[in-house]
């Protein structure tokens, strides 16, 4: 019996190239920015380059909500869904949050158990489109967008709500080290219990079965369908984690910030990249989070080259495509596997 | 107690079409009860029925005795009854020992689940059937064989009483036949209810016991093998003796002019192809697959491009960039995948038939809706098409008629086809739409038509064509006309031995 050994595991896996540009792409940029190339002494790479503590923490910041959003939306695309709703529970979350804490005296935590019973409402919404009335989640969710993004600015005319609880900001902020965020090291550890899920308990692996053949699944008496509902409400409550995390970031709650940024669209172009299925049914979160990182550090690379930031998001569109056609040449490879000799 | 399942009277309803009608039978454990009938016989709804995939309008299923009912597939696994189906349900991205057990992983004493033990309880069961498959190997990296065989290993976990096969030889070559063979002798040993789907009467007769046709949803017969034979199963699955099929046809005699002559066409697969072929002349192609055949038609519909040789149509020597261009100068082809090529499955007979001249229909903007139902009756009357309405969807045909709609497309008078290429037209298709479609190809010779006939059943090329080309690792290799042409001396040819 031939075994397929660890090396070649890991030369097959999508995530090893990304891995080694990853590295390549960090070592360019700290190059550059440390000014070494400019005659500056190598040090400078600490003080303003991409070491220094400033440009640091904010690729933190923005990981640490990444991350938690790239947890729900990656386990739905190994299921074989979408969710394009993320950043709209993510902002109907915050105002909803922001506004309790305004208009009512209720304490922080009561005012998220809220949010947190809404965002389970926000994913049998999901779920009750796909599951009863049989919509593609494609189109179901970009529909639920678009309501949740509307609500936001029917909630407020259009205007942004403080934070009315110092204290929820503070626990949202508090840093370890000095300055290190304590939620990156929630965050992770966030990514390493999702991925043990989904590799380490039937449940885990039921989720790629019913994403890489959901007649195969059901017909092998799984239920993919209450599968869906699990990934639908948990990536809701993810997604209202992080929308609660990034308001407490900018200590406001607005209509529109999280839309324009669309750390959704980031997420699923890494989870892609990173090897998980646009078809369902294979990858895993840690080719995902390297993904992720390099995204990240790309984006700061662009930054630092002084390169205008309109660049950004064609490159960003651009990585998503290419990583796309990989997809969809590997997904039609195995696709093709089963009906060819 | 003996293991057994029983149907009782069962009925099904779909709408518009009765399925099943009063169906009764008894597979009993230890025997292989082979089920027979054409396609739409409706064998492959009483397998659903018997796995929870739907449920019976009337009647009862006994499972060793006892009334059951599934109301989905898991009920059925539970209750120990597993159907292989033809389309393989395995999850390609997924490794080999969790396509065995999905739906029961193993757990941990922790609740986690066991790889370690799933890889042993997995290795365990290949070593028994035999197999040099690796359990963590990803199952869309098997090859088909293979595949088929994690799909048997999957039921046999299960431990299931009764275990079906729709179909299981489709993708086998012979020697993995005889391997599957020998582990449904094995299930047999061991007492469990082997139920085999079968269009193969070769292979029902090597394995089993009984053998229960049906036809148009109704029980036909229950016969025992060792007192049958084949054409008394033949004569109960279609009604008629069709031994004498091809004696039966009305064929052309007289040939025109040349309409198409080849010359040592080359492309990426073709290495030297040369052949003519005269109006009203049926050209068989004979051949292994991956001789060259389809390739040979696909050049000549302009579906792939030709690299050397030249391709003379009615005198005027032509190179077709796309299909487009075949089909403006008369070129049709039905394509030997019907399902992935030929027809668009989720739109209508009439949008299926209206496809390729849809732009001729009514003016330059508007289609002629009148037009396009006018040639949709006429295909579906002309080649008596079994459909309650030509507003229904392809996919929902049976095989036979979904190529009569093909066959219509390209032989409407809206079209100006003289080269009809037909590959392997009758591939899954039962006995008696088989002889239909025989007439037809006949039929079309008359009317004038040059026909190219490919087919990977000897008999079948040998006693349609008037003339075989037998084609050998992209090679031509021979030009047989019928009269002198043998199965003997056909497979000479085709493997060049």
């Amino acid at each position: 019996m031939q075994k397929v050994s660890i090396t070649r595991r890991i030369m097959r896996d999508k995530a090893t190239p990304l891995l080694i540009i990853f590295i390549v792409l960090t070592v360019i940029t700290m190059t550059i920015s440390s000014g070494v190339l400019d005659g500056k002494p190598f040090s400078a790479l600490f003080t303003d380059g991409f070491m220094a503590s400033g440009n640091l923490l904010n690729i933190f910041y923005n990981l640490v909500i990444q991350c938690i959003m790239m947890c729900g939306i990656a386990c739905i695309l190994i299921g074989g869904n979408i969710d394009l709703s993320v950043a709209g529970q993510a902002t109907l979350n915050a105002m909803i949050f922001a506004w309790l804490c305004q208009n009512t005296a209720l304490p922080w935590p009561v005012v998220l158990l809220i949010c947190l019973a809404l965002a389970t409402c926000c994913g049998l919404a999901n779920t009750l489109l796909v599951n009863l009335l049989k919509f593609p989640p494609f189109i179901a969710t970009i529909g639920m967008a678009s309501i949740y993004s509307g609500l936001c600015n029917v909630i407020t005319a259009g205007n942004n709500i403080q934070i009315a609880r110092a204290s929820f900001i503070s626990m949202a902020k508090v840093t370890l080290w000095d300055r290190f965020p304590a939620t990156f090291l929630f965050a992770i550890a966030l990514v390493i219990i999702y991925q043990f899920v989904l590799s380490r308990t039937t449940f885990g692996r039921s989720i790629y079965m019913s994403g890489g053949n959901a007649n195969a699944a059901r017909l092998s008496g799984l239920k993919p369908n209450r599968i869906r509902m699990i990934l639908f409400i948990n990536n809701s409550i993810l997604a209202a984690i992080g929308g609660l995390l990034w308001s407490a970031n900018i200590k406001l709650a607005s209509p529109t910030a999280i839309i324009s940024a669309t750390p959704d669209m980031k997420v699923i172009s890494a989870s892609i990249l990173g090897g998980v299925s646009f078809m369902g049914g294979a990858g895993h979160l840690g080719g995902a989070l390297v993904a992720l990182l390099l995204l990240n550090v790309f984006d700061n690379m662009l930054t630092v080259l002084d390169v205008q930031s309109y660049w950004n998001i064609f490159a960003q569109g651009f990585l998503l495509v290419v990583a796309l056609i990989i997809d969809y040449i590997s997904a039609e490879r195995r696709r093709k596997a089963l009906l060819v000799r | 107690m003996e293991r057994s399942l029983e149907f009782r009277g069962i009925g099904k309803l779909y709408p518009g079409v009765r399925a099943l009608e009063d169906i009764s039978f008894k597979a009993e454990g230890g025997k292989v009860l082979a089920l027979l009938g054409e396609n739409g016989a409706g064998k492959s709804t009483l397998l659903k029925i018997m796995s929870g995939d739907q449920r019976a309008d009337e009647g009862v299923v006994l499972l060793n005795g006892e009334e059951v009912h599934f109301s989905d597939p898991r009920d059925a696994i539970a209750a120990g009854v597993s159907v292989i189906y033809q389309e393989r349900q395995l999850i390609p991205s997924m490794s080999v020992m969790e396509n065995m057990f999905p739906g029961a992983l193993p757990k941990t004493k922790a609740g986690l689940f066991d790889r370690a033990r799933l890889r042993r309880d997995a290795s365990e069961i290949i070593e028994k059937f035999g197999l040099p498959i690796d359990p963590t190997e990803q199952v869309g990296r098997l090859n088909v064989a293979y595949q088929q065989m994690v799909e048997i290993m999957k039921a046999y976990r299960r431990d299931s009483q009764v275990i079906a096969f729709d179909e299981p030889t489709a993708p086998l070559t012979d020697a993995e036949i005889n391997i599957l063979f020998e582990i449904i002798r094995q299930l047999k040993a061991e007492g469990k209810v082997v139920i085999y789907v079968s269009h193969r009467l070769a292979e029902i007769f090597q394995i089993a016991d009984e053998i229960v046709v049906l036809k148009d949803g109704c029980l036909v017969k229950t016969l025992t093998t060792a007192q049958t034979g084949e054409s008394e199963l033949i004569h109960a699955m279609v009604g008629r003796d069709i031994g004498d099929t091809y004696s039966q046809l009305s064929r052309n005699e007289s040939f025109g002019d040349v309409v198409l002559e080849v010359k040592n066409l080359k492309t990426q697969y073709v290495r030297d192809a040369s052949f003519k072929i005269r109006r009203g002349e049926v050209l068989g192609f004979a051949g292994l697959v991956g001789a060259g055949r389809t390739e040979v038609a696909r050049a000549l519909f302009g579906a792939d491009p030709v690299t050397g040789g030249e391709i003379i149509l009615d005198g005027e020597s032509v190179t077709f960039k796309t299909p487009r261009e075949a089909i403006d100068h008369g070129v049709a082809l039905c394509p030997e995948d019907r399902k992935e090529q030929g027809l668009t499955l989720q739109s209508s007979i009439k949008n299926n038939i209206a496809m390729p001249v849809v732009d001729k229909l009514g003016t330059s903007l508007f289609v002629d809706r009148t037009q396009m139902t006018g040639l949709a009756d006429t295909a579906v009357s002309r080649y008596s098409i079994k459909t309650p309405s030509i507003d229904k969807i392809v996919m929902e045909l049976s095989g036979g008629n979904q190529q009569k709609v093909i066959l219509g497309r390209w032989t409407n008078e809206k079209m100006t086809t003289k080269l009809l290429i037909l590959d392997e037209p009758t591939k899954g298709i039962d006995v008696g739409t088989k002889a239909e479609i025989y007439q037809m190809v006949c039929d079309f010779a008359k009317q004038g038509l040059a026909v190219i006939f490919i087919s990977s059943e000897l008999t079948e090329v040998i006693n349609l064509a008037d003339n075989i080309v037998v084609m050998h690792n992209g090679h031509v290799t021979g030009i047989v006309p019928r009269q002198e042409a043998t199965e003997e001396s056909v497979l000479a040819l085709a493997m060049m031995e």
